[in-house]
């Protein structure tokens, strides 16, 4: 028993890990509490929070709730010093913010002590595009400086100085100029408005509405917002209590969301007339599209959109399948992730992360490759930062230095295109060294035989040469790997975009088949899906040969079951991959195409060949939020809706299931992708009877043995991870705990020979190996992200450089460069830095005057068909 | 302007690190050799130490400024601090204090034109037993090179000064 103020107190309060202030809390005390964030470790700093423990005065937040205790949070003498404590603090520090109203409803005048306000004179600072400082409000609470170090990792602030002098300090210079990465998460803990950001300042005034929480669309890793609004403006944009981003944020989900009321939005309907793109009313639009359709079916194609909804990707494919009989169906997964799947399904059963994100904090080491997570995947790049802090080991394999791979305990910096040398090498060694779970090859897994006589010509020793990672390093990472309780790996679109992609995946699941690290808690092969819904896409069946569930089309069980469920027979002929529909609208075979929510112009590789694709079809619509080069090309636009506007579902690179809820009501006439899709539907002469999406995904529930137990009013909290066999079933974290869904449970190991790419045999002297890639600031075409301040964090493509490689061309940061191969030319604005090696360039593909994808190349992935953005050779000069 | 040790002071870097479990933690002897080696901490040192160590300089910052006997401006031959805390607030640290400020014609951190004293006003010495408090540093003496003066009066500081100076006089 622990009784507060008279209350007795629920019993999880006392378990040893709730502070004497959370049990206050849970019966409804109020104790004001400045410096405490249950986001962030205890400070104890401010002692605002005291009470009285058995008549003992103690600071609440940093006192342990244990049985027996007696608390009063109210009595005359707390209050008294409460009061002292606040004169003292306002004495030195205009505080505003929640400490400030806390201050002003205690009565706390700031008459009692001569007013000190040495504060008056620290720094203040509005050189950042969000930030805002004036440390002359800051009561050193220092929540801060714990956000900043234990959610980010990124340590921008410490506290300088001692007695009256102490100051928060983010060092020498303007506060841009610091290693500040803008997630956010000081301004959103500083009690005091000390650092604030400029959402705070644009919505000062304005009273809060509503706050939704719903998925944010910047990337796979999927974090829960809880967006404040009033009317139609977003006030601020806080991370939510979720599993995925426990209240983190990154630049992206937090702050880049102005660009829903940008003027650039499309607003209405368009139709080319006369060659110029008309606005028109929402029947003629759709009516032209679905006739255009219809004469060119089945010699059409839907190329679905990996950043939209579960159900409108579900809805995407049974249009096209259905209504005109063909699976020419695909999405951007062909462009990131298809590999990830495809190796993954061939090795393991299941083309899908076999753990979660929490497993992150469960593992000892990590092997990350192809992954700039810290970048691409913010908030869990700051997840891995932590972890390394706190004691995991990380082996990073990357061509390029990135911030992980500079705090990794050993960084296998290989040759650009060489994943498959390197990691046969990897496994060699584990064989070779006899770093091998045998009783897991032995119940769980087939083809070790062979494997072990076919790895035995990769040792190490052998692959150096290809690889330039010495052998005595890869043998180093072979036994920390193997060494660990639970070793774990992560990779990203470096490991897939490539010629041997879906192989180099193979090889990961090899590594972790070796060593038994499939099946468990911390362990696993985990794909850091790329879009938002890259994975829902694809569970929905936005793919040539293969229908909602993975269900495939070849299969003559599969056709039955999906012609009796939609009431249309169901197309025999396995479809077209996004490079086939190129390859056959250049051929005159393909006539008309619709894209959904991609700018395949900015984004896909080798765009003069995807320009000349999209001009010969002789129909093109496409549904979008912004007008794009693609946009520009087409004969019918429709205006859709960003993921604030709408509702729906999108599943994260872990697979859970989460919900998206619409905040603002769609700009102009703008209307919900699913609503679009209904409507064309109906003109095409299948009518759907979906009236909320929530239907969509019972219908869904019902062709998908995945979803089985997946339904709307299931997702409310966390969502759910598939599969999700029953209504009952609580959602699968960990994949093939029991086995694999192959032919007799087992996985298999796969022997892949490394082969060159052949971009390289188009290498000229004097060339540079192009790697391509994102930055923090934007998210792929930088549709949406240039569109918000973002833009002046990143205000043009960058192009990293070796200092040899620029010195050889005379070449400075910020120069402007040219690009140029067989395929086009790119520009990029230089920087110089040794987190390229010599020889390779680094350039982002995010402003569509860099033209970065003139210069991709047509090589691809030999199974899924996934261009290797991540290799070609360019020639450089300046501009 | 980049810094960086000498051999002599790199050894002698080696030896602390090797003696704690990890980098990281021999940040306060690092720092006071940086201070030897370049005869105070600027901001340089401070980001130099944080890259041999693995600290990011914001934390080097951190500790170098909460320290008093970290120093962060150039100091002259004797740094003398004077505490001015509660125990020796009480009993008549400020006034001595000022008297210095006076007599050597310097502000509080401030060095006299030849160089023999930087005068600076500090937080408790840990000597509030015998309160006021003063300590002088001396960067010649390697014996001796910080020496506590307590229970200190005007009076008593006056001949401090005085026999000070004669030292400097006396040993250059
Ligand atoms: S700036 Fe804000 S969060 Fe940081 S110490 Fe000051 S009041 Fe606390
Ligand atoms: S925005 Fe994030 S990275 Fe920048 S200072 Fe604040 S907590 Fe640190
Ligand atoms: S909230 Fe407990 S000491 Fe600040
Ligand atoms: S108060 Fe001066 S030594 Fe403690």
């Amino acid at each position: 028993m622990l009784t507060i103020d008279g209350k007795s107190i629920p019993l999880a309060c006392v378990d040893g890990r709730h502070t004497v202030l959370d049990a206050a809390r849970a019966v409804g005390a109020h104790v004001p509490a400045f410096c405490s964030d249950r986001r962030v470790t205890t400070g104890g700093h401010c002692r605002m929070c005291m009470v009285e423990v058995d008549g003992r005065v103690v600071a609440a937040c940093a006192t342990a709730a244990r049985d027996g205790q007696t608390v009063r949070t109210d009595t005359p003498r707390l209050k008294a010093y409460r009061q002292d404590l606040g004169e003292l603090v306002v004495s030195e520090a205009a505080a505003g913010g929640r400490a400030g109203a806390e201050l002003a409803t205690m009565g706390v005048t700031g008459e009692r002590y001569p007013l000190r306000r040495v504060a008056a004179g620290r720094p203040r600072d509005e050189s950042h595009p969000y930030l805002r400082l004036d440390l002359n409000a800051c009561i050193l609470c220092r929540l801060c400086v714990r956000a900043c170090d234990e959610l980010q990792g990124q340590f921008v602030y410490a506290v300088t100085g001692r007695g009256a002098s102490t100051h928060i300090s983010w060092g020498e210079g303007a506060f841009k100029d610091s290693p500040c990465v803008s997630c956010g998460a000081c301004a959103s803990i500083c009690p005091t408005g000390a650092i604030t950001d400029r959402d705070r300042e644009r919505s000062a005034g304005l009273i809060e509405d509503r706050v939704v929480q719903t998925t944010c669309s910047y990337c796979g890793v999927g974090c829960q917002l809880a967006v404040h609004a009033a009317g139609e403006h977003i006030l601020r944009i806080e991370g939510a209590r979720s599993p995925v981003n426990h209240e983190h944020l990154c630049v992206k989900g937090r702050y880049a969301h102005t660009f829903v009321h940008h003027e650039d939005r499309l607003r209405e309907p368009l139709m080319r007339k006369s060659g110029v793109l008309t606005p028109v009313t929402w029947r003629e639009a759709l009516d032209r599209v679905a006739s255009e359709l219809r004469a060119a079916a089945p010699n059409v194609a839907m190329l679905s959109s990996s950043r939209c909804t579960n159900e409108e990707n579900y809805l995407a494919q049974k249009w096209f399948r259905a209504a005109f009989d063909t699976n020419n169906v695909d999405c951007c997964a062909r462009v990131c992730h298809a590999p990830s799947a495809a190796g993954m399904r061939a090795t393991l059963g299941t083309g899908a992360a076999t753990n979660s994100l929490e497993d992150l904090e469960r593992c000892d080491v990590l092997l990350l490759s192809g992954s700039n997570t810290t970048e691409s995947h913010p908030v869990t790049g700051a997840r891995i930062k932590q972890a390394v802090l706190g004691g995991t080991r990380l082996i990073v394999v990357d061509p390029r230095r990135t911030e992980l791979a500079r705090m990794a305990d050993l960084h296998l910096r290989l040759e650009p295109g060489t994943n498959v040398a390197l990691l046969n090498s990897l496994a060699a060694a584990l064989v070779d060294e006899g770093l091998l779970d045998r009783a897991f090859l032995e119940t769980r897994v087939e083809g070790f035989e062979a494997y072990a006589r076919f790895i035995s010509a990769c040792l190490p020793e052998d692959m150096e040469a290809i690889t330039g990672v010495p052998a005595s390093q890869v043998r180093r990472a072979a036994r920390m790997y193997a060494g660990a309780a639970r070793p774990m790996q992560a990779h990203g679109l470096g490991m897939t975009e490539h010629f041997q992609g879906s192989e180099g995946v193979m090889l990961l699941c090899n590594l972790a088949l070796l060593v038994g690290a499939v099946g468990r808690e911390g362990v696993g092969v985990n794909p850091l899906r790329g879009q938002n819904n890259v994975q829902g896409a694809a569970d929905m069946g936005c793919q040539p040969d293969s229908t909602t569930g993975y269900q495939r089309v070849d299969d003559p069980a599969v056709r039955a079951k999906f012609t009796a469920a939609w009431g249309r027979p169901f197309p025999e002929r396995e479809g077209l991959t996004l490079p086939q529909m190129y390859d056959a609208a250049r051929r005159g075979e393909l006539k008309a195409m619709y894209i959904f929510g991609e700018d395949v112009v900015q984004t896909d590789p080798d765009a003069h060949s995807v320009v000349a694709a999209l001009r010969a079809l002789d129909f093109l619509a496409v549904q979008e939020i912004f007008p794009s080069r693609t946009s520009a090309l087409a004969h019918v636009v429709l205006p859709g809706a960003s993921f604030l506007e709408k509702d729906g579902t999108f599943t994260n690179g872990e697979r859970r299931i989460q919900r998206v809820r619409q905040v603002l009501d769609p700009v102009g006439d703008a209307r919900p992708d699913w609503r679009i899709l209904c409507d064309l539907m109906a003109a095409s002469g299948f009518p759907q009877p979906f009236t909320r999406p929530s239907e969509i995904m019972d219908e869904i529930a019902r062709v998908h043995p995945g979803f089985t137990g997946v339904s709307y009013p299931r997702l409310v909290r966390n969502g759910l991870q598939w599969p999700v066999p029953s209504a009952e079933h609580p959602g699968t974290p960990i994949l093939h705990r029991e086995s694999f869904p192959l032919p007799g449970g087992k996985a298999r190991l796969v022997c892949v020979e490394y082969r060159r790419s052949p971009t390289l045999d188009a290498r000229r002297g004097g060339d540079l190996m192009l790697i391509t890639g994102r930055v923090l600031a934007h998210y792929n075409s930088g549709s949406m992200t240039r569109r918000t301040p973002n833009a002046t964090l990143e205000p043009a493509d960058r192009l990293q450089m070796h200092p040899t490689d620029a010195d050889a061309r005379g070449l400075r940061t910020g120069d402007v460069v040219r690009l140029e191969n067989r395929f086009g030319e790119a520009t990029g604005c230089v920087e110089v830095t040794d987190a390229v090696a010599p020889g390779t360039v680094f350039l982002t593909f995010h402003h569509p005057e860099s033209n970065t994808n003139f210069v991709t190349s047509d090589v691809q992935d030999r199974i899924a068909g996934c261009p290797e953005y991540k290799l070609v050779p360019v020639a450089v000069s300046r501009a | 302007m980049s810094l960086a040790f000498s051999d002599a002071a790199m050894r002698r870097f080696e030896k602390i690190v090797s003696r704690y479990p990890n980098k990281q933690a021999a940040l306060l002897p690092v720092l006071h050799l940086a201070q030897e080696e370049f005869g105070y901490v600027p901001p340089e040192a401070m980001e130099y130490v944080g890259a041999l160590l693995g600290v990011p300089p914001i934390k080097v910052q951190h500790v170098a400024t909460f320290y008093t006997m970290y120093n962060l401006k150039p100091v002259g031959r004797f740094h003398v601090q004077v505490c001015t805390n509660i125990a020796c607030y009480l009993t008549g640290g400020p006034e001595i204090f000022a008297h210095l400020k006076r007599k050597l014609g310097v502000e509080n951190k401030g060095t006299t034109a030849d160089g023999v004293f930087t005068l600076e006003e500090v937080e408790c010495l840990a000597a509030c037993g015998n309160a006021p408090a003063i300590q002088v540093n001396d960067k010649h003496d390697h014996e001796w090179p910080i020496v506590y003066h307590e229970d200190q009066t005007v009076a008593k500081v006056d001949a401090l000064i005085a026999d000070l100076r004669k030292k400097a006089s006396a040993s250059p």
